[in-house]
């Protein structure tokens, strides 16, 4: 609005000018013009300096508009960054990314493909064209023609007419007809290839350098995003095999051991009953009972442990309702506090959950505790969860009685350095077991907020 | 006057070259005489340089254009 007034000033300004240097000239050369002279004279200087005025105010609004340009573009661009920042899911941010390319240049048709190792079109995500429309236009295309232009040489593409390129294979039927074009590519780090297109702008001109430039800065945002959600694949993958891991080791180290314990005693029973021993084979059916009971608890604690997973009311909701299970499988009393306000990342709230889990099943197996107190809140910026129970203990410089390292307290110990916390375990022989783990929670929690906004 | 942004519809673009023309014709026909014929002259470069390039140094001032964007 500025430049509005300024440009008045400045022809009044003009106008003001050409009057004085009338006026100056009159006072000094009195007698040297007549009217028409004068005012011929004063006619020329006005005009010529509505010229320069002109030229001057038609530069500022051009440098006014690549401002303001730039100035939206960034905006869409930090924008279209949180936004395909907190997209997890490869097709939907496909979607995001073409949809988002479209409305940063303004362009009428948007498109993606997704291409395969042997550089031919595996997928091919639009924006700005109907269900029905892609559905008259038939089968994705496969990477002839321009699309092709563009995937094997990786370069950038703008074309004011589609039409007139040698290269252009033509539109399929049922194809709405595109004039210009603009075609750059995604190049990120993780194995994902492809291309961004767009076609006809909505002003109707056709796409100049600064719209490439747009394009070509939107597109490596869009490759981080890409490359986030293949890391994010990658540690989920990680994490499942984790998990199947742990349940082996857990299967073998629990439950296939007394399962075997059993095999060894039915057929001691078996021999006691031959020789006629039978007070002999009731004291082992009585053992045989208990190590039945144990894997039990044992089969029924993991099933619990699966079940719960961290879910979208937190993991303060989670853990309530396990420990409500819990303890009315093992009789084991829980008191404490869980704050409902603590967000981490997924991924970091399941191992917080798992090493709860683990914490437990510890105290249940081992510490033959009356009750265990469980706290969940927030201390100098880390979320903290205590598990303490009032149980036997254990001397932490020796192994465990059966010679082995303990393989619980280093899962745990993995667990919470694979989310950057830390585990800490107080235990004397008597004294019961406090398990403190610390979680930092800053960026966890601001990403998950966002996310859940 | 590539950087220049066309404010001229193609209207005003004809009337303003027929208004040079007819200003020099006006001129050379010697219908008139001394400093009217000087400023026909000397002015009638502004409606044909501004018909020419589309684009009036006025309109830019007061924000006006004929141009159907």
């Amino acid at each position: 609005m500025w430049t509005a007034r300024l440009k008045w000033y400045a022809f009044l300004g003009l106008v003001l000018f050409v009057l004085a240097l009338d006026a100056v000239r009159t006072a000094l050369y009195p007698t040297q013009l007549d009217t028409s002279g004068r005012l011929l004279l004063d006619g020329f200087v006005l005009t010529g300096g509505i010229f320069l005025l002109g030229l001057l105010f038609a530069f500022l609004q051009r440098q006014e508009e690549i401002l303001e340009r730039q100035n939206a573009e960034l905006f869409a661009l930090h924008h279209a960054a949180l936004d395909l920042g907190g997209e997890l899911g490869l097709q939907a941010l496909l979607q995001k990314i073409v949809d988002g390319a479209r409305e940063l240049v303004g362009a009428r048709y948007g498109a993606l493909s997704v291409i395969d190792r042997e550089g031919k079109i595996e997928a091919f995500v639009t924006s700005g064209i109907s269900e029905e429309a892609r559905q008259r236009i038939g089968p994705a295309p496969s990477g002839k023609g321009l699309l092709g232009v563009v995937l094997r040489h990786g370069q950038h593409l703008r074309l004011a007419a589609l039409g007139t390129d040698p290269r252009a294979a033509g539109f399929p039927p049922g194809h709405p007809p595109m004039g210009s074009l603009l075609a750059v590519p995604i190049s990120s780090r993780s194995p994902f290839l492809g291309n961004l297109y767009l076609a006809d702008k909505h002003s109707g001109e056709p796409f100049d350098q600064a719209d490439e430039d747009s394009l070509v800065r939107f597109a490596t945002q869009a490759a981080n995003a890409i490359d986030a959600v293949h890391a994010h694949e990658r540690l989920r993958a990680v994490a499942i095999e984790e998990e199947r891991l742990r349940l082996a080791r857990e299967m073998h180290d629990g439950v296939a051991q007394i399962l075997a314990s059993v095999n060894a005693r039915a057929q001691a029973i078996r021999e006691h009953l031959r020789g006629e021993r039978l007070s002999e084979a009731i004291a082992l059916l009585d053992r045989l009972a208990a190590d039945a009971r144990g894997v039990h608890a044992e089969v029924r604690e993991g099933i619990l442990a699966l079940r719960a997973t961290a879910s979208t009311s937190g993991i303060s909701g989670t853990l309530r309702e396990y420990l409500d299970d819990w303890q009315d499988q093992t009789g084991i009393r829980v008191e404490g506090t869980l704050d409902e306000q603590i967000r981490l990342l997924p991924e970091s709230e399941v191992q917080v959950l798992r090493i709860a889990q683990e914490a437990l099943a510890n105290v249940r197996k081992h510490s033959g505790a009356a009750a265990v107190r469980l706290h969940w809140f927030l201390e100098s910026g880390l979320a903290t969860l205590e598990v303490v129970d009032d149980g036997r203990g254990f001397d932490s410089q020796r192994p465990a009685h059966d010679g082995r390292p303990r393989f619980g307290l280093l899962t745990m110990r993995e667990r919470a350095q694979s989310v950057d916390g830390s585990i800490e375990i107080q235990t004397s022989p008597g004294g019961g077991t406090a398990v403190r783990l610390r979680v930092p929670v800053g960026r966890g929690a601001q990403l998950a907020a966002r996310r859940t906004a | 006057m590539g950087n220049l942004r066309a404010n001229l519809s193609r209207t005003d673009r004809a009337l303003r070259l027929a208004l040079g023309i007819a200003c020099i014709a006006a001129a050379l026909a010697g219908g008139v005489g001394g400093h009217a014929a000087l400023a026909l002259f000397l002015f009638a470069w502004v409606p044909i340089v501004t018909g020419l390039a589309g684009w009036c140094p006025l309109y830019v001032l007061f924000g006006v254009s004929t141009r159907r964007l």
